[in-house]
């Protein structure tokens, strides 16, 4: 079958392999919430949560910084 | 027939393009057909399907709405033919809006999100729509919507890989926004901690220059503990000095200050009054001192006085001799008349005997006693003589008298003079001793000699010097006061110093501690994400690098169907890599020059790049078909650069895919279509839609045959 000859080259595949490639750690752990969004709402999701967590961890460097810097003053 | 699960079935436009008042063209076949010459709103019918489908992500959306049709709406809504009824899809672009807005209802009148209905089609967008090709150039000059340049996307769509590269492409924008959002976050914990480090340094300098000349000396450092009870002791010391009482919640720092204010109060308040005690007797020692040296003056003056009195007195009885000045006076009255009364008889004898020897008297001229002129001389010579001793006698003894007198005299009126001296230096002596008792405060009974006063006057000189040295030590206590408050203080400072450091240091490591457990929260999602993209890289490339082969040789096939190009007779798919991630790109070439391979653009005619554009659907819709949600292949003008054999070519394929696809096919040449349809599709899967005339009040008419 010509069909063949593209097996397993979609994306399916694709996150297939980086969930097998990322075997541990933070990354792996990412990835699999990744593969969540993708499943629920897309790439688009995937951007979305991951600006979102970007967002909340600058933050949350920024929050510290400043009561720190404030916690300085007193 | 279609394996797809939704078949379009009509199509209803209002106020857009050319389009005004709602018109619903019905599919009722399979495929349709649309015939009419440019200009006559075919094209928008395949747009009106398209845009309804996918918006326009790339361009103004207002652009679609026709401008005459105000304040009409801008909608064209789909009807969808389903094994559980008629699904309807519209879109519309409210009056005023930017963008559009779609509603997908499902057979039960529910609105659906569209991701759900058609995950496919959702995630192909506007742009790589290869089930919706349009071939043909607009009439205004835009680019085609599915040129050759997105060619690497519609390749992605076709292998089900669309949602890699689109992936890898937003988690590189991601990344690239991190990195400034990263490095100010560094950069702002970098401030701090130089900040800190700044600090730090500061405290550290004045704790070396402090413990250059510690206040405990060589002994041991004090604790706070320590000094704070050294402060509570010295102030004890002055509440009980200065009567007063401490505030019980006062910091060691506020009951120094206190403690240092009562000291000061009590140092002035002792230092001014043993100044002023000082004064008053340094100037009663100088005025007593005058005062005596004043009294030794008179006593002296009338010790004088009383000796010249007496050493005059002496002379004066020596000279009166027993008499007194007024019988002195009178005796030389007396001698002076008897010297005068001799003077004169001499001065009568004198002229008598003038007269006798001028005129020969025969008698006496006073008492007529007749004598002879010898007589009269004699007698006048005997008185004479006689009288001139007594005489002279006389006038030694007046002369006598009179320098006694006037030396009695002279002596007298000095001692009168010696007495008024010596009565003055009694009386200035009694006033200075009337003064020295007032000095002393002693009453004048007291009756005090020299020895007294200057006895008086050593003991207020020891007195002085008693306040001298008061004054001394309480100037000695006042510093030694200062100095031990400025001690307390430096160990204060010591102590806040060493706080402040140790404070410092804390912050720079414990301290930290969480803005960097955050900031490095920030960099391992930021490295998670990269390694992520690293993998998907990785993993797509190996991906595309297996898939090219094939797919390079089923467009070739594919190409060379459709085109019969003897130039360029090789299609081949490259991956490139670019700077977000890589792309793939179209080449085509020809055995005639092995190895060498050219961009369509550059090297073939519109013909065989409209060819090339149709070349994916008909690869993967070949097999893919049962994926899809919506088999619908819309083409406008396929054939304006195609001679009428490549028609031909071009209606062979449409009618493989046609075997599983709905076509929607729009065209002005339907001289060289229309003949050929028969040809290759049943009469009963298609049908044909005339558009007639076009008037840009009330848009577009046509029939359906």
């Amino acid at each position: 079958m010509r069909e063949n000859s593209f097996k397993n080259c979609d994306s399916v595949y694709v996150f297939e392999q980086v969930r097998r490639l990322l075997q541990s750690g933070e990354s792996r752990s990412l990835w699999r919430r990744i593969e969540s969004e993708l499943r629920d709402g897309g790439v688009g999701a995937v951007e979305t949560y991951l600006r979102s967590s970007f967002k909340e961890l600058a933050q949350q460097v920024t929050y510290s910084a400043t009561h720190f810097q404030e916690s300085m003053k007193e | 027939m279609t394996a797809a699960r939704f078949q379009l079935r009509s199509v209803t436009i209002e106020g857009f393009k050319g389009f005004t008042n709602p018109q619903t063209i019905t599919f009722t076949r399979q495929h349709a057909f649309l015939f009419g010459k440019n200009f006559s709103g075919k094209s928008s019918v395949v747009e009106a399907i398209r845009w309804c489908l996918f918006g326009l992500a790339e361009r103004p959306e207002r652009e679609v709405r026709n401008a005459y049709y105000t304040p009409g709406e801008c909608q064209v809504t789909l009807e969808l033919q389903a094994s559980d009824g008629m699904w309807r899809v519209q879109r519309r672009l409210r009056p005023g809006a930017d963008r559009s807005r779609l509603t997908i209802t499902n057979p039960p009148g529910q609105d659906v999100p569209q991701l759900q209905v058609f995950p496919f089609l959702a995630r192909m967008g506007p742009k790589e729509g290869t089930h919706i090709i349009f071939a043909a150039q607009q009439a205004s000059g835009r680019r085609p919507q599915a040129d050759i340049s997105g060619f690497h996307k519609v390749l992605y769509s076709y292998l089900h890989l669309e949602e890699v590269p689109d992936l890898l492409e937003r988690l590189d924008k991601l990344l690239e926004e991190q990195q400034s959002v990263r490095e100010d976050a560094a950069s702002k914990i970098s401030d701090i901690e130089e900040s800190l480090k700044e600090k730090l340094n500061g405290v550290n300098l004045s704790l070396e220059e402090l413990l250059r000349n510690p206040p405990w000396g060589e002994g041991a450092i004090s604790t706070r503990s320590e000094s704070e009870a050294k402060i509570r002791s010295f102030a004890a010391e002055m509440v009980r000095l200065a009567n007063k009482s401490l505030t019980p919640e006062a910091s060691p720092e506020e009951v120094l200050e206190q403690a240092e204010q009562w000291s000061q109060v009590l140092a002035s308040t002792s230092q001014e009054e043993l100044a002023k005690s000082l004064n008053a007797q340094q100037e009663k020692v100088n005025a007593l001192r005058n005062l005596l040296q004043t009294v030794r003056q008179a006593e002296k003056s009338q010790t004088e006085a009383q000796e010249s009195i007496e050493q005059l007195s002496k002379e004066l009885g020596n000279i009166c001799r027993g008499q007194t000045l007024a019988e002195l006076k009178e005796q030389v009255k007396l001698l002076s008349e008897q010297m005068m009364e001799t003077d004169a008889k001499l001065a009568i004898v004198r002229e008598a005997e003038k007269y006798c020897k001028a005129y020969s008297v025969q008698e006496c001229p006073v008492c007529l006693v007749e004598y002879t002129v010898d007589d009269l001389l004699a007698k006048a010579k005997y008185s004479l003589e006689q009288a001139t001793p007594q005489q002279a006698s006389l006038a030694k003894e007046l002369e006598d008298i009179k320098a006694r007198c006037e030396k009695a005299f002279t002596l007298n009126a000095q001692l009168q003079e010696s007495t008024t001296m010596a009565g003055s230096a009694q009386e200035q002596r009694s006033n200075v001793l009337a003064q020295i008792y007032s000095l002393l405060e002693v009453s004048e009974s007291s009756k005090l000699n020299e020895q007294d006063i200057e006895s008086r006057l050593a003991t207020l000189e020891s007195y002085v010097e008693t306040l001298k040295n008061s004054f001394s030590s309480a100037e000695s206590l006042s510093f030694q006061w200062r100095k031990r408050i400025e001690g307390l203080r430096t160990e204060l400072r010591f102590h806040k110093y060493r706080e402040q450091q140790q404070n410092l240091q804390w912050r720079l490591t414990l301290g930290l501690q969480l803005v960097r457990q955050d900031f490095q929260g920030l960099v391992d999602l930021e490295e998670s994400v990269r390694k992520i993209k690293e993998v998907l890289i990785e993993v797509l490339n190996e991906v595309i690098d297996r898939a090219l082969p094939p797919l390079s040789s089923m467009m070739t096939e594919v190409y060379c169907r459709l085109t019969g190009q003897p130039s360029f007779e090789k299609v081949q798919i490259h991956r490139m890599v670019g700077l977000v991630g890589q792309s793939l790109q179209v080449r085509v070439g020809s055995d005639r020059v092995p190895g060498q391979l050219f961009n369509p653009e550059d090297v073939l005619n519109g013909q065989a790049i409209s060819a090339l554009q149709l070349v994916p659907y008909f690869v993967f819709s070949q097999f893919q078909a049962e994926t899809l949600e919506l088999d619908l292949l819309l083409i406008d003008d396929p054939s304006q650069s195609f001679d009428t054999s490549h028609v031909e070519l071009l209606l062979q394929e449409l009618a493989t895919a046609g075997s599983h696809a709905q076509l929607i096919v729009a065209t002005h040449e339907e001289e060289r279509f229309g003949p050929q349809l028969g040809r290759y599709f049943p009469k009963d899967t298609y049908e044909l839609i005339r558009f007639k005339e076009f008037d840009p009040d009330k848009g577009p008419t046509f029939a359906i045959e």
